[in-house]
């Protein structure tokens, strides 16, 4: 199960913010920002919501969960 | 600006001379004080005397460099070693007037070759620092940038560079127990109060970076000076170092219970701290890349 996110395409389309501005919004450092975009890490809940907050869309538009099988990408609603 | 980086260059290459000054000094005084030698002559006693103001401009030039690197600090590697070789020799031009002192005292009794030695290791280490901060200094002025400054919204080099600084700690204590119990150049006897003052020095970069990250970050409550992530990092790393040091707890009852060798307390309690903090530290940089 991976986490997926659209972080980056997100802080394009707002003004092409960068990582260091998101992440001054949301209180962390640089470097968590950049590892949840790429996936190394998972924000806790309260961090995800601060994140939807900022680009005022809902968390599920956001982040999204793919099961990562032989079978290929499921979405976990299935 | 042109005339800062010309006294800046002017001030370190004076720095440099009187450690060269310090170096031949060294070499000329060895040559001469031999146990067939009762006592100081004064121009020998005039030429040791000449290395106080020499390592007091030394250890001015290196509270410039310290303070300079304090105030571009990259959060790379190479820029913490840098750092810490700064401290660390900055601490050690005190330990050289005490060793000049005690060869002055102890040479017409015994054989003072292991104080020679640290003296000459010391002195390099000076130099070299004096160099590469020449170097550095040419490239990293940090201008009129205030000390706390620059690090406002860098959380992340801060961080980093403390978690450098202990892996460097952490390996530089390891290496500095371990050189104590093999007993080269010391008796018996003055182990443990070497394992100790090794110990000390290797810790003194770390300590200094944590009193400069509680000055920096004091203002904030204790819950904002690492945010989820480094929290978790953190976490891991101390769960990792946990782990690995249980072959080093095995290790050391196997030792105890076979006296397999007469080491003290002191180095088995430096040796599993200096292990988990490079291990702790290891883990956080990995996961920082």
């Amino acid at each position: 199960m991976k986490l997926n996110n659209n972080i980056r395409q997100l802080r394009f389309h707002k003004n092409e913010m960068s990582q260091q501005e998101l992440a001054d919004l949301i209180g962390v450092s640089r470097m968590t920002i950049y590892s949840i975009e790429k996936g190394k890490y998972v924000p806790s809940t309260v961090l995800a919501l601060k994140i939807s907050q900022v680009f005022g869309k809902p968390v599920e538009e956001i982040f999204s969960l793919t099961d990562n099988n032989s079978t290929g990408v499921k979405n976990i609603e299935k | 600006m042109k005339n800062k980086r010309f006294i800046r260059n002017i001030f370190g290459i004076i720095s440099l001379l009187m450690l060269a000054y310090c170096l031949f000094a060294y070499i000329f005084l060895q040559s001469r004080l031999t146990m067939e030698l009762p006592e100081l002559t004064t121009q020998l006693r005039t030429i040791a005397n000449l290395t106080v103001p020499a390592l007091l401009i030394a250890g001015l030039y290196h509270l410039f460099l310290l303070v300079n690197a304090l105030k571009t600090l990259k959060g790379k590697f190479l820029n913490s070693v840098y750092i810490v070789l700064v401290i660390l020799s900055g601490a050690t031009l005190l330990s050289d007037l005490t060793l000049l002192s005690d060869i002055g005292k102890e040479y017409p009794l015994w054989d003072v070759t292991p104080e020679w030695l640290l003296l000459y290791a010391f002195t390099a280490l000076h130099i070299l620092v004096n160099i590469w901060g020449l170097i550095y200094a040419q490239r990293n002025y940090s201008g009129n940038i205030r000390l706390f400054q620059q690090l406002k919204s860098e959380n992340d080099t801060l961080f980093l560079t403390i978690n450098h600084v202990a892996l460097l700690t952490g390996l530089t204590g390891i290496f500095g127990i371990i050189f104590a119990a093999l007993q080269l150049y010391t008796p018996a006897e003055y182990v443990p109060q070497l394992t100790i003052m090794l110990a000390g020095l290797a810790l003194f970069p770390l300590i200094l970076f944590v009193v400069y990250w509680i000055i920096k970050l004091g203002r904030k409550p204790l819950t904002e000076w690492l945010d989820e992530k480094q929290v978790a990092d953190t976490a891991l790393g101390a769960l990792i170092s946990a782990v690995v040091t249980i072959p080093l707890y095995v290790f050391i009852s196997v030792v105890d219970l076979t006296n397999l060798a007469n080491l003290q307390i002191s180095f088995w309690i430096l040796a599993v701290f200096f292990t988990q903090l490079s291990a702790i530290s290891t883990v956080v940089i990995a996961r920082n890349r």
